[in-house]
């Protein structure tokens, strides 16, 4: 008997391989931990995901099954199979379309169907490939031995049939580089009794003197084919244990830990062997810092709008064209029963809704005071730039209240007195004002309703509106654009943070939700994204301008769209170059997300306290690296006005991320004391 | 060009050495809800295991059956 050689790397293996591969003609190879390795410590966790799309498959056929009781069916029909195929062969070998049936016969009764079988193997084989990673060296090698026309083989102990390996070997970019693939589960002849290979030597007529086997198992793949006068080549990996150490303690703290849960993720988010794993700054950030963010705040609207029964989600423009995008990458994974709303990108803005808003509610107070908020904003012009009113035909009715269009009407600014806001006040309650208000915004509204009734909103009954923040005024103007109707949806608003500035509407049609961050809930480290609001608007933000409004035309509606060739158009453009190796990280990271989430079965509660420390340690104590690497350029904002408010009236403190380079660098306790003064305000707020 | 992960599978930008500095300042200033935290032992051990996890791991798998049996007989105490 030829005595197996054991190699401690990889590399070491397939440096001997290759140099001694002139002597061999066949050369077969274990599949998992050797030709591809798993990301997970333990190959049975794979299993977890297929049992929750079996409760949701028999939920949805009115069986009630919970994930733990199917996965016991499972583990009993294949014990039992195992059991059986002792009886007659050395080896205790399952194959799952056989138990899989039963298993599916057994919780789904006289709901069971052929189609079914062939659903839940689908996605049992698509969870698989997401877990398996081909190792680059073994690649290169196999590609090697197939231009030197060798024979290459796959022979796995597993209970999937050699069609359904197929599949996962095709799906690791490996099939053509191999003649065939043999399992176990075919013949019930396992390598772990040795029968397989007489099985694999007579089917495929080779010779055992020229037959190098390569695995990891010393047994199986030592032993074995050694005793039958196979050469062997066994793999002891000291990275992989090393590897599979750090996940199996994240995945196992994280089961009494909480804080855990979130690194788990991204530990299992890690590209692994030939995956792409370099990019610039701005791309590590973006798939480490923002991706699973972003992935847990879209799969929690994907959760609440199944349990509310949620008929369509709106992506709200322009920040919504990354949720959009985030969401389509992710839910066929998270959710593979498909039961999900439809979705729509929805385009919009504060600037477009908020004429529409008036046509027949008029101006009313909060709407004034949400213009009037922003510091750069101070007279009835900023407020007419905003709701695209016509001053000049407004101007009687403000001097009927001793008002002017220069009249300053924020206290932030010069020359405002207390009795411009009584007498502002006085005009919004004016119905001759309000009704020439209406007059004027009557048209946006109208191609506004043509626009919504084209995207069928009106025919939903509960619909989700999802943004990135702050104060969730694109919501509120919008329903105040259309709750006159009767047949208006309730909507559910769901947005990244809400600052809720000004309180959110007491309408229960309309709703908001702060998911990562919400004001009225006392979440310190959550609250630090308010260091870098921008930061997350660059980063998700379309590329296409903003909208500036609905226009009604006679044969249906134009969306106006704001010119991009003079100075901040091609700032933005500037700006969306820059942040373009961002987005990228965060739609590659969001991928890694869904196939680490899945497997996981968490969701962002489970992820909170992670994402807690995530959000204080890069936004509110960041190195001064990832400060330089992660601010925005540029951030243009039209509801801005360009008026300097009194800075003694406004009191502000710079914030961390607007200071130079220098301070961020050598100003003693800077972080910590931004962070004491960030503490002071929350409390306060 | 930046890898997105380090060579002791740590997150690069992200190393779990600062994910420990900042359960301690957790301690000491209220900087979120951390559920619990890190705790003292497993945070240790997988500092530990981060910073000499290659290197341990190079020496003892040679050990691998040796270790097995150990770890059997101290499952039996």
């Amino acid at each position: 008997m030829r005595e197996p050689k054991t190699f401690f790397s990889l590399a070491q293996l397939v440096n001997h391989g290759k140099s001694c591969a002139p002597d061999y003609q066949t050369i077969s190879f274990d599949l998992f931990d050797t030709l591809l390795i798993r990301r997970i410590h333990e190959p049975d966790l794979v299993k977890l995901p297929v049992a929750r799309y079996l409760a949701s498959l028999a939920k949805a056929a009115g069986i009630e099954k919970s994930p733990r009781a199917i996965q016991k069916i499972r583990d009993r029909i294949e014990k039992h199979q195992r059991a059986e195929t002792g009886k007659s062969f050395d080896d205790h070998e399952a194959r799952y379309p056989v138990f899989m049936e039963k298993t599916l016969r057994e919780i789904f009764g006289s709901h069971y169907n052929g189609q079914l079988l062939a659903e839940v193997t689908r996605y049992e084989l698509e969870m698989e490939s997401r877990v398996l990673v081909p190792r680059q060296l073994l690649v290169e090698w196999l590609e090697q031995l197939q231009a030197q026309n060798k024979r290459v083989l796959i022979i796995s102990d597993i209970y999937l049939p050699a069609e359904h390996l197929k599949v996962l070997v095709e799906g690791a970019g490996l099939l053509h580089l191999v003649e065939d693939v043999v399992s176990s589960a075919d013949t019930f002849l396992a390598k772990a009794s040795g029968k397989a290979f007489p099985l694999v030597q007579e089917k495929y007529n080779i010779d055992t003197t020229t037959w190098l086997h390569v695995g990891d198992n010393p047994i199986s793949d030592g032993l074995r084919p050694a005793e039958f006068g196979i050469d062997a080549l066994v793999l002891k990996d000291s990275d992989e244990k090393f590897r599979k150490a750090l996940i199996k303690r994240y995945y196992n703290y994280g089961k009494g830990r909480p804080f855990y849960r979130g690194r788990a993720l991204q530990q299992l988010m890690m590209p692994l062997e030939g995956e792409r794993s370099e990019g610039n700054d701005l791309y590590v950030e973006g798939y480490n810092f923002l991706a699973p963010l972003i992935g847990a705040f879209v799969q929690h609207i994907a959760e609440e709008s199944r349990r509310l029964g949620l008929t369509k989600v709106f992506f709200f423009s322009r920040e919504g064209y990354t949720f959009k995008k985030v969401w389509d990458i992710i839910t066929p994974t998270l959710f593979p029963d498909g039961n999900l709303p439809q979705t729509e990108y929805l385009y919009v803005s504060r600037m477009a809704l908020a004429g529409a808003s008036c046509a027949y509610q008029g101006l009313t107070n909060v709407s004034a005071n949400i213009a009037l908020l922003p510091p750069g904003n101070k007279d009835f012009r900023d407020i007419a730039r905003i709701f695209q009113f016509d001053v000049q035909a407004l101007e009687p009715h403000l001097h009927a209240h001793k008002l002017n269009a220069d009249s300053i009407l924020s206290s932030l600014h010069e020359g405002y007195d207390e009795k411009f806001s009584v007498r502002f006040m006085e005009l919004l309650e004016d119905e001759n004002f309000q009704k020439a208000v209406k007059l004027q915004t009557a048209a946006s509204n109208a191609a506004l309703m043509k626009y919504l009734t084209e995207l069928d909103l009106f025919s939903h009954s509960q619909v989700a509106m999802v943004d990135i923040g702050w104060l969730g005024t694109i919501q509120r103007f919008l329903y105040d654009a259309v709750k006159h109707r009767h047949d208006c949806p309730r909507m559910l608003g769901y947005v990244f943070g809400a600052t809720r500035g000004i309180p959110f509407g007491g309408d229960l049609k309309s709703n908001l939700e702060g998911v990562i961050y919400d004001r009225s809930n006392l979440e310190l480290g959550a609250s630090c994204l308010l260091y870098a609001r921008d930061l997350f608007e660059e980063a998700c933000r379309a590329p296409h301008p903003t909208l500036e409004g609905y226009i009604d035309t006679e044969d249906g509606y134009e969306l106006k769209f704001r010119k991009t060739d003079d100075a901040t158009g091609r700032a933005e453009l500037e700006q969306d170059q820059y942040f373009s190796p961002l987005q990228m990280g965060i739609y590659a990271g969001v991928e890694a997300y869904a196939g680490a989430s899945s497997l996981l079965g968490y969701g962002l509660n489970d992820y909170r306290p992670w994402f807690s420390y995530l959000l204080t340690s890069k936004l509110a104590f960041p190195r001064t690296s990832e400060v330089v690497t992660m601010r925005h350029r540029h951030h243009l904002d039209d509801f801005h006005g360009t008026s300097k408010p009194n800075q003694k009236r406004i009191k502000e403190v710079k914030a961390l991320w607007d200071r130079s380079l220098l301070s961020l660098r050598f100003l003693p306790f800077l972080r910590t004391r931004l962070f004491w003064k960030h503490i002071r305000t929350v409390l306060n707020s | 060009m930046k890898n997105l992960k380090t060579s002791r599978y740590d997150i690069t930008g992200n190393s779990f050495f600062r994910v420990l500095r900042f359960n301690l300042l957790n301690k000491v200033v209220p900087t979120g809800n951390y559920r619990m935290g890190t705790g003292l032992r497993p945070g240790m051990t997988l500092l530990l295991l981060h910073w000499f996890g290659r290197p341990l791991f190079r020496l003892l798998i040679r050990y691998e059956p040796q270790l097995h049996r150990l770890y059997q007989k101290l499952k039996k105490y």
